[in-house]
């Protein structure tokens, strides 16, 4: 534990020892700000909700959380710090899960970043503070997946732009899975749509908790934090 | 010599140890995760975060579902669905389905769970279509622009299916189409609630559910009897031969049907007799129930409904029978008609009759037709005598006409033998009869009907009498005073064609009285005074007197050379006929075309299906009654014309303005009329059964609540006295108060094109009956100054432009429009409310309510800086919202309140029952009425009291064609044309035209009719939806079911957060 604390400590410092993620995080809220206030009209709209701003921030996250996560394992590929790596006394897992933490504490200041919308609408007029934490719930866990998808295909490759593209195929597949739920015969469409984030997250934004949503975010996390462990690992028996 | 280990070799196998161990780790970890994932499925928690539980369940739906041991939801759903569904009704289509139904279910599983194993819930997905059709349930379909993308070639189907019935007991609800998840809850529970209640009564109203479902089937098996027997067309196959073989084909194939269905009259009267013996029994018991009195309940008005739909079937049934044999002229038929004779319900009698009539008398023209020979030619003339006795006045009629026209010699018995009887349909029809066949009868037999009660009776003997000079003018002038008009008209017309000067003033008068619409009774009038003046000029020059004549009348005129028709001047008995109950449908009946008659007999069969589905859905159903008389928002088409009040714009009948009034009138009144329907039917559709409540009248048991929307005219004692008793039986009265009558929508025609508002105070006589339930009703108008609790109105402005004054739609916040958000959080009409806007609106005060044993509770509250004049109003937005922040605050102000009292004393406690009002009329006589007060059995003194009082009408004004055209006054058309007609028909209005502009006032008729449009879905008032809502409120809570009105600040919640 203590391991995947200091990967993960020294993985969030790491952000901020360049330029990137004032960038990143600067780019992030200014799109969600394009989004929320000209795409969705918000303040024509005479309704205090955070509706617009949780139907953009998952798309943005779709780009924005691949490439938080590209550079994670293949830059240390890349540059052989990986070999360093190894030669501690850390396992595999613990690598993956410490770089997933440097990610998310990452993503949980760009969102404690955004909680400035919430708040302002508020203070415009009642807003439903159920629908805001079921939102931001639902944020950190679809971050969550993706982050685990970004970190699994960072540990496919050493080219950061190649864990950047497929990264967000994947979540955008796994996102937008529904869409295509209708043409599927038979109970595949059942089985695809539980498959989609999209659907999971609606329900945890509008306000309720539920046990299968978390459920299916968990799994999709524990699955990509094996595939990546394993992935790491084959190194030893490729 | 040991061989040294191949460490490669080892290394390899380490490696592939290591690579199959961590595949199978990933397959083991996906399978685990997939179990889990499944599992998680199977037994799930939800825990909803958003304030008041906008994706749970509520209370409400919870008890309703925990109260109804084995309740069966049946869930229709198709076996696949498209990506995207059109909704009936609906412009958006229905987007990503599959989740939806994922969705939809979920809902369903948390009703299920909530009924701690009562309820069962089952999945219908076989035999679909069949089953949506015995339940009616609306399909989805694929949308036009997506069918080739969507649909596969090997999936037939095209409607899809997402609907629900609900079976508890005997008793079932329908849900035929759950397009959105916002109101479906409320819509569930509310179908849960109505169960319950439909299922409570239903044990009670057994045997009349049962009758009716009874009735019901017994004309289903009589129609599947005649369409057993319905020779089924072949194949369309081109048929050889000229056009006068295949005519004669067709007469071939018509006769074989007829004869087909005669033959078998055996075997179908076996099963359609069935229908009328129930029909008898029916009306039997019923006869029975009136001798014992009492209200009669829903469930029994609807099944006297369906009763006499089915007896009319029945009758139907027997007319298309008698046309059967008509149609085959068959003598072995005349033995069906005799039974016919013998039928129960009057138009198979009549039908019967009409037939045995056309044997003997063919018509001419008729091929092959031949009068009858042998037995049956004594056989039906002796049919229709004894339907001279026959105990329907329309059969004795119809007897009447037969009987002369197959027996002339017979003729002048005959009439004076109906001339006695004691129906005077009867007695017209003979009168009838005398003058189309010329009959002659004794003039002294006649005379007597000249004071006959009936009109048309005392209208055909002039006629009678007219037409054979054998009346004098002394026994036609008393009836230049009938009470009548048709009778005066007529009278004139004989009169002056009897050239009788005398009468000349008072037939004159007579001229201007007669209705607009009676253009021949008009011209008939002025053709006779015509001839009556130039007769009377000459006696003028010469003598003033008139000659006597022996009887004291004036002598009559030398008779001119004028074609008369023996006929009543203006359609009045014929019109008279039409409107009396039954004689178009009965005696005058049609007879039906055999093959055509099936057709009829399905569509009468339709009504009855809808007529029993209504009986079905009786028991539990509660009326709310609108109490209708006062100028109050009354969504009921009115009988009668404006128009009928001003016999003078006949005078006008050549002037094409007056012809333009005339029609724009009459348009308006049938626009209104429809209105006033879509509105009524607006909330029929949502459940709730509002039905007219006439003022001055007792009010009916089955009313379950009072609402009394906004009245601006006075309350007479004996209306205040009925409301007063209503109020006292402790069921829910709500009054909305309209303390003034406001207009700010307007525009000036004139520089510097100002708003013009008008506002106008007005006097119901509620005040001192409200002020004896504890309520000062302040007789004030509420605003708020700050405009955070000010909705906006909508102004119609003119801007100056050099190509004229435009029209411009201004929005304004607006003080007067308040919006409140104070409200009782214990009184479930309004405690889920997030904010109402209650425009125009008075406050009220308590009146020494604990003194008198009353709980006053304000139910909705201004805020503290409001602010209350009684005078001085500013209405035009843009200066009030300067002059307002001047005014002295005088908040908070309870703008709707609740009085509640289980002992309190009536109004009218002490006093004697006030009488009815005899309305006088111009000349200050008293107008005969046929209305008295009923009688008063069981008079309140005392009694519970549930009464809330709301300060506005919430915009919802009374469209009544009567209110909205009170201002009509025709006369300004004598005065000047172009003006007048603007003046005079203020319902031209039309924001192109230019006369409409010179109409101003708060009686326009468009801004009233905007003002109760923009309250419904579609326009564009910012508050119609808090409005509505606040008025299904209203609804719910005076049936008993104030749990629904959380349920639709919930489902309002839910639309608006829903993600």
């Amino acid at each position: 534990m203590r391991n995947i604390w200091a990967i993960g400590r020294r993985e969030f410092s790491s952000y901020f020892n360049s330029a990137i993620a004032y960038i990143a995080i600067t780019v992030f809220l200014v799109l969600v700000g394009i989004c929320v206030f000209y795409a969705e009209d918000f303040m024509n709209n005479n309704e205090a909700t955070l509706r617009p701003f949780l139907n953009w921030v998952p798309l943005l996250f779709i780009f924005f959380l691949p490439a938080v996560t590209m550079r994670l394992i293949s830059e240390e590929k890349k540059t052989g710090s990986l070999e360093l790596l190894i030669t501690m006394p850390i396992r595999d897992v613990e690598l993956v899960l410490g770089k997933l933490l440097g990610a998310f504490l990452f993503l949980l200041l760009t969102l404690a970043l955004t909680l400035v919308y919430p708040l302002l609408i508020d203070y415009l007029g009642p807003l439903d503070w159920g629908t805001v934490y079921g939102g931001y719930l639902g944020l950190i866990l679809l971050g969550l997946a993706y982050l685990g998808v970004g970190i699994m295909t960072s540990c496919w490759t050493r080219n950061q732009i190649v864990a950047f593209i497929l990264a967000l195929l994947i979540c955008a597949v796994l996102y937008f899975v529904d869409w295509v739920v209708g043409t599927l015969a038979g109970n595949w469409g059942e089985v695809f749509a539980h498959f989609s984030f999209k659907a999971h997250f609606d329900n945890i934004a509008k306000g309720v908790l539920d046990t299968r949503d978390i459920v299916f975010y968990l799994s999709v996390v524990v699955l990509t934090i094996t595939v990546s462990t394993f992935s790491l690992e084959s190194r030893r028996w490729t | 010599m040991s061989t040294a280990p191949k460490p490669r070799d080892t290394t390899r196998s380490n490696k592939l140890k290591s690579g199959t161990n961590a595949v199978i780790m990933v397959i083991a970890t996906i399978g685990l995760l997939f179990g889990i994932n499944w599992l998680s499925t199977q037994q799930y928690g939800r825990y909803d975060m958003t304030e008041g539980q906008i994706h749970s369940l509520s209370d409400t739906s919870k008890e309703a579902i925990q109260a109804m041991d084995g309740l069966e939801i049946r869930v229709y759903l198709s076996k696949r669905y498209p990506k995207t569904l059109a909704v009936p009704g609906m412009r958006e289509p229905l987007k990503n389905v599959p989740r939806y139904i994922q969705r939809f279910r979920d809902r369903l599983d948390e009703y299920q769970r909530n009924s701690n194993g009562l309820a069962s819930l089952t999945i219908v997905q076989e035999d679909l279509d069949d089953q949506a059709a015995a339940l009616e349930l609306q399909p989805l379909t694929i949308p036009t622009d997506q069918a080739d993308v969507d649909l596969s070639d090997d999936e037939p189907q095209r409607k899809y299916y997402i609907g629900l019935s609900l079976h508890y007991g005997r008793v079932e609800e329908v849900i035929p189409i759950v397009a959105q998840l916002e109101d479906f809850e409320y819509r569930l529970t509310k179908a849960l609630i109505r169960l319950q209640d439909k299922q409570r009564d239903a044990n009670v109203l057994r045997d009349l559910l049962d009758f009716g479902k009874e009735a019901h089937d017994a004309v289903d098996d009589c129609l599947k009897s005649i369409q057993r027997f319905q020779i089924k067309e072949e194949a369309e196959e081109e048929k050889e031969g000229g056009l006068g073989e295949q005519i004669q084909q067709l007469q071939t194939d018509r006769s074989s049907q007829v004869n087909e269905y005669l033959n078998n009259y055996a075997t179908i009267d076996e099963k359609c007799s069935k229908v009328g013996q129930l029909v008898a029994q029916h009306r039997e018991s019923r006869s029975k129930d009136e001798n014992n009195g009492g209200a009669r309940s829903i469930s029994e008005e609807q099944l006297d409904a369906l009763v006499d739909q089915i007896g009319w079937f029945d009758g139907m049934y027997g007319a298309w029978i008698a046309s059967l044999v008509n149609a085959e002229r068959n003598p072995n038929s005349f033995k069906h008609l005799e039974t016919l004779l013998k039928h129960n319900e009057i138009a198979a009698r009549a039908s019967a009759l009409r037939v045995v009539g056309n044997w003997l008398t063919p018509p001419a023209g008729q091929p092959g037709a031949q009068p009858l020979a042998g037995p049956l030619a004594d056989r039906a003339p002796r049919a229709i005598q004894q339907k001279l006795t026959d105990q329907a006045p329309e059969v004795r009629a119809l007897a009447v006409k037969l009987g002369v026209s197959i027996n002339p010699a017979m003729a002048s018995n005959l009439v004076e033998k109906a001339l006695h009887d004691r129906e005077s349909l009867v007695r017209e029809a003979a009168l009838d009869v005398a003058l189309r066949s010329k009959v002659r009868v004794d003039p002294a037999q006649i005379r007597p009907f000249l004071s006959d009660p009936d009109f048309a009776v005392r209208q055909l003997a002039i006629v009678y009498l007219g037409f054979n000079k054998s009346a004098t003018v002394a026994e036609f002038r008393p009836l230049l005073d009938d009470p009548d008009p048709r009778v005066r008209t007529q009278v004139g017309i004989e009169l002056a064609r009897m050239g009788d000067v005398e009468s000349l003033d008072k037939i004159e008068a007579l001229l201007g009285s007669i209705p607009a619409q009676d253009f021949r009774a008009r011209q008939l009038l002025q053709q006779s005074l015509q001839e009556l003046r130039a007769a009377a000029a000459p006696k003028k020059e010469g003598a003033d007197e008139p000659t006597k004549s022996p009887q004291g009348g004036a002598t009559p005129a030398p008779a001119t050379a004028r074609p008369r028709a023996p006929q009543p001047a203006g359609a009045a008995p014929g019109r008279r006929a039409a409107t009396r109950s039954g004689l178009d449908r009965i005696g005058d009946v049609q007879l039906p075309d055999p093959l055509e008659g099936i057709s009829m007999l399905q569509s009468l069969k339709e009504d009855i299906s809808t007529k029993y589905n209504a009986l079905k859905d009786s028991p539990g159903r509660k009326n709310i009654g609108i109490l209708c008389g006062h100028e109050e928002f009354c969504p009921f088409s009115e009988t009668g014309s404006i128009l009928e009040k001003f016999p003078m714009i006949a005078n006008l009948q050549n002037e094409p303005f007056a012809k333009r009034a005339v029609d724009d009138v009459t348009k308006l009144e049938q626009q209104l009329n429809q209105f006033n329907d879509v509105i009524r039917r607006f909330f029929m559709a949502r459940g709730y059964r509002l039905i007219k409540v006439e003022s001055g009248k007792p009010i009916e048991n089955s009313v379950a609540a009072l609402i009394v929307y906004g009245p601006r005219k006075p309350y007479s004692d004996l209306d205040l006295y009925y409301l007063d008793q209503f109020v006292l039986t402790g069921k829910p009265v709500v009054l909305f108060t309209n303390n003034y009558d406001v207009s700010v929508n307007q525009w000036d025609d004139k520089p510097p094109y100002n708003l013009v508002s008008n506002i106008k105070s007005t006097d119901t006589n509620l005040d001192a009956f409200l002020a004896n339930y504890g309520v000062t009703n302040n007789k004030d108008l509420v605003m708020e100054p700050q405009r955070k609790n000010q909705a906006k109105i909508h102004t119609i402005s003119a801007v100056r432009t050099t190509i004229g004054p435009l029209l411009n739609d201004a929005p304004y916040s607006y003080p007067l429009f308040p919006k409140f958000n104070q409200f009782s959080e214990t009184h479930p009409l309004v405690s889920s409310l997030g904010e109402t806007v209650l425009p125009f609106v008075s406050s009220f005060s308590a009146d020494r309510a604990e003194e008198k044993g009353i709980q006053f509770e304000p139910l909705i509250t201004s805020s503290d800086e409001a602010v209350a004049k009684s005078e001085g109003f500013v209405l035009d937005p843009r200066r009030l919202k300067d002059t307002i922040v001047a005014e002295k605050v005088t908040g908070p102000h309870h703008v709707a309140v609740q009085v509640s009292g289980d002992s309190v004393s009536s109004y009218f406690a002490g006093r004697d029952k006030p009488t009815l009002e005899v309305p006088e009329t111009e000349n200050g006589e008293e107008k005969p009425t046929e209305e008295t007060p009923a009688k008063d059995d069981k008079r309140l003194d005392r009694g519970s009291v549930n009464l809330i009082i709301i300060g506005s009408n919430m915009g919802f004004e009374c469209l009544n064609p009567s209110r909205i055209m009170g201002d009509f006054n025709p006369m300004t058309l004598m005065q000047d044309k172009i003006k007048g007609l603007a003046a005079a028909i203020p319902f031209v209005v039309r924001s192109s035209n230019i006369m409409a502009r010179s109409f101003l006032g708060p009686q326009n008729p468009q801004h009233r009719q905007a003002q109760v449009a923009t309250q419904l879905p579609g326009q564009q008032w910012d508050f119609r939806m808090e409005s509505l809502e606040f008025l299904f409120n209203v609804f719910d809570w005076s049936t008993g079911s104030a749990g629904l009105a959380k349920l639709r600040s919930k489902q309002r919640k839910y639309s608006q957060r829903d993600v």
